[in-house]
């Protein structure tokens, strides 16, 4: 079985715990608990072809900017980038953790995710404008809802799907 | 391995590995952290041991080559079992032929640095929260100014057509009219009028909205007063108020200090005008009114500061009428504080006074009379080339 390292990155609170906790036991909290430094688990997710181990590292976030400690994104080749849908700095601030995270590993699969789905009414602006951020870097966008579930469990699928396809391509 | 007893001693949390990763060796410490028996750990490769690895092999073999000096991965979560977070930091070193793994528990100073780190993110939270509505707020009530402006714009297109049409009717030339009719014809012209000067009043109010004056050229503040009392002179006669200059405390009927205001003078104007007005309004006959413009050498110290580095001028516009009450005097710049007076002209006088930089306040006690205080930043003559 093929076995992958996943970061989680973003600006803070925007719900990159809360993705992993919702992935990993199935459990959500309204409490903010902000993270220091790095935590990890591995959970293996059932793919359409082979299965993949995911080793998801939950990355402190940033504020003011993309911070990453690099090393904690050694090794990483999938990464998912989050936003706070309500939060419009937090939507705008994915350009520089994708820049990142493709200086550090330019073949890096990266997923989107516009997080807290369930606090936007349909058609809200910051819909549309995650919408054109995420077509303008060229990459897969997945609105997410830690709190429901909703959009979770498919974009570690997605993810998952894409790495086992790149490791089929190059070994 | 000489190194090891004292690290033991040193109770130093570290692992040993052959040029494999395979774990050799492990400290009672590092299996403490861990949370394994020592014995448990021995030849499994640290990739397979400490799930922070598991994909490090390749920078961790550089670091046994020698082409790395160190790898560090800091602030690991590690979940106890009571509920609590242990924070480790692990350094990786070459030793031997193989990798020497140090763990340092920072969970003491990692708790703290949660602790303020939290703080800090919440009140970040709610302060972008607060500008956020601050924004919305802008936004609303520039909407409501904009409206404001178009209704009064009409009304007072409206209004200015009535006033004519009366004017007309009343004119000698026109139908011949009973003496009810042209009773209640006056009074009307009379309300227009007022609805009108209003009208105005508002759209002054609107334009002293921005944060400086349209236009902004040198004033000569002295002469400005001059003209402001001289058109008021008829009408102070009329109801019995004298109006007075005053030069630096010295009763005189000019004064001149030569001070230079940059700004719009006819916001100015328009401001001297109200303060002045407001005092024949508000004092019996027989009052005097005095203007008193004087430099100032102190800068008293007032809420918010006057700014040191520049010139400070003084115009107090003095009355010895029945003063204001305290609760009257504490919302007199608010519109329509003051009753039976349109209601602006105070509000209009201090916005242009702040636009200019400048500070209105109001000194008053019931039974000594008003005076209003302008504070403005003025130039020398001198520097102004004339
Ligand atoms: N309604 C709603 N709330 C969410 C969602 N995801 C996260 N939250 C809340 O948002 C807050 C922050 O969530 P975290 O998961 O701690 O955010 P984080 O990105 O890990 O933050 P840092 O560790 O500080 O970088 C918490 O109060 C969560 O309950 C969501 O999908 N919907
Ligand atoms: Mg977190």
């Amino acid at each position: 079985m093929i076995q992958r390292k996943v970061c989680l990155v973003g600006d803070f609170a925007v719900g990159k715990t809360s993705l992993f906790s919702r992935f990993i036991y199935n459990k959500f909290s309204e409490d903010y608990l902000t993270t220091v430094g790095v935590r990890m688990q591995r959970k293996i997710v059932p793919t359409r072809g082979a299965a993949a181990a995911l080793i998801l590292w939950d990355i402190e976030g940033g504020k003011d900017g993309a911070t990453v400690r690099e090393s904690y994104l050694d090794a990483a080749t999938g990464a998912v980038v989050v936003c706070d849908l309500t939060r419009l700095t937090t939507i705008m601030n994915m350009k520089n953790y994708v820049e990142l995270l493709l200086r550090v590993n330019p073949a890096m699969q990266i997923v989107l995710a516009g997080n807290k789905l369930d606090l936007l009414p349909l058609e809200h602006a910051h819909l549309i404008l995650v919408r054109r951020v995420a077509a303008q870097l060229d990459q897969l966008l997945t609105l997410t809802s830690a709190s429901t579930g909703v959009g979770v469990e498919d974009m570690f699928t997605t993810l998952g799907e894409r790495l086992i396809e790149q490791a089929v391509q190059q070994p | 391995m000489l190194m090891m007893p004292t690290l033991d001693e040193a109770q130093v949390a570290y692992l040993v590995c052959d040029p494999e990763l395979k774990i050799t060796a492990i400290s009672a410490h590092a299996a403490e952290l861990l949370g394994v028996a020592p014995n448990e750990l021995l030849g499994v490769p640290i990739t397979d041991a400490v799930l922070a690895l598991a994909m490090s092999a390749p920078r961790l073999l550089e670091v046994v080559t020698g082409r790395l000096t160190q790898f560090a991965l800091e602030k690991l979560n590690l979940f106890q079992p009571n509920g609590e977070t242990r924070y480790l930091s692990l350094y990786a070193l070459s030793f031997a032929s193989g990798l020497l793994v140090i763990l340092a528990d920072q969970s003491n100073q990692m708790r703290l640095q949660q602790h303020i780190q939290q703080q800090y993110y919440e009140l970040s939270l709610l302060h972008e929260r607060v500008a956020e509505q601050n924004q919305e707020l802008t936004l609303r009530s520039q909407r409501t100014a904009d409206l404001l402006a178009l209704v009064t714009h009409d009304l007072r297109s409206r209004m200015s057509g009535m006033s004519s049409s009366i004017e007309f009717l009343l004119e000698p030339d026109a139908e011949p009219l009973c003496d009810e009719q042209q009773h209640t014809l006056m009074l009307l012209k009379q309300e227009v009028d007022a609805a009108l000067a209003l009208t105005r009043q508002v759209l002054d109010l609107q334009r002293l909205e921005a944060a400086t004056p349209a236009h902004r050229y040198p004033i000569e503040l002295e002469l400005l007063v001059e003209q402001v009392a001289q058109a008021f002179h008829s009408h102070a006669r009329e109801r019995g108020v004298t109006i007075l200059f005053d030069h630096d405390g010295a009763l005189e009927q000019t004064f001149a200090p030569d001070v230079i205001v940059i700004g719009d003078g006819e916001v100015l104007q328009q401001a001297i005008a109200n303060l002045i007005s407001n005092g024949i309004r508000h004092t019996q006959r027989g009052s005097t009114i005095v203007l008193r413009l004087t430099t100032l050498h102190d800068i008293p110290i007032l809420d918010p500061p006057l700014d040191p580095t520049q010139l400070w001028c003084v115009l107090d516009v003095e009355d010895n009428g029945p003063g204001i009450a305290p609760d009257v005097a504490q919302r007199i710049f608010e519109p329509f504080s003051r009753s039976g007076q349109t209601g602006l002209g105070l509000a209009v006088a201090q916005k242009a006074i702040l636009q200019h930089g400048g500070r209105l306040l109001l000194q008053s006690y019931p039974g000594t009379g008003t005076t209003f205080r302008v504070y403005l930043p003025y130039v020398p003559q001198e520097q102004v080339g004339g």
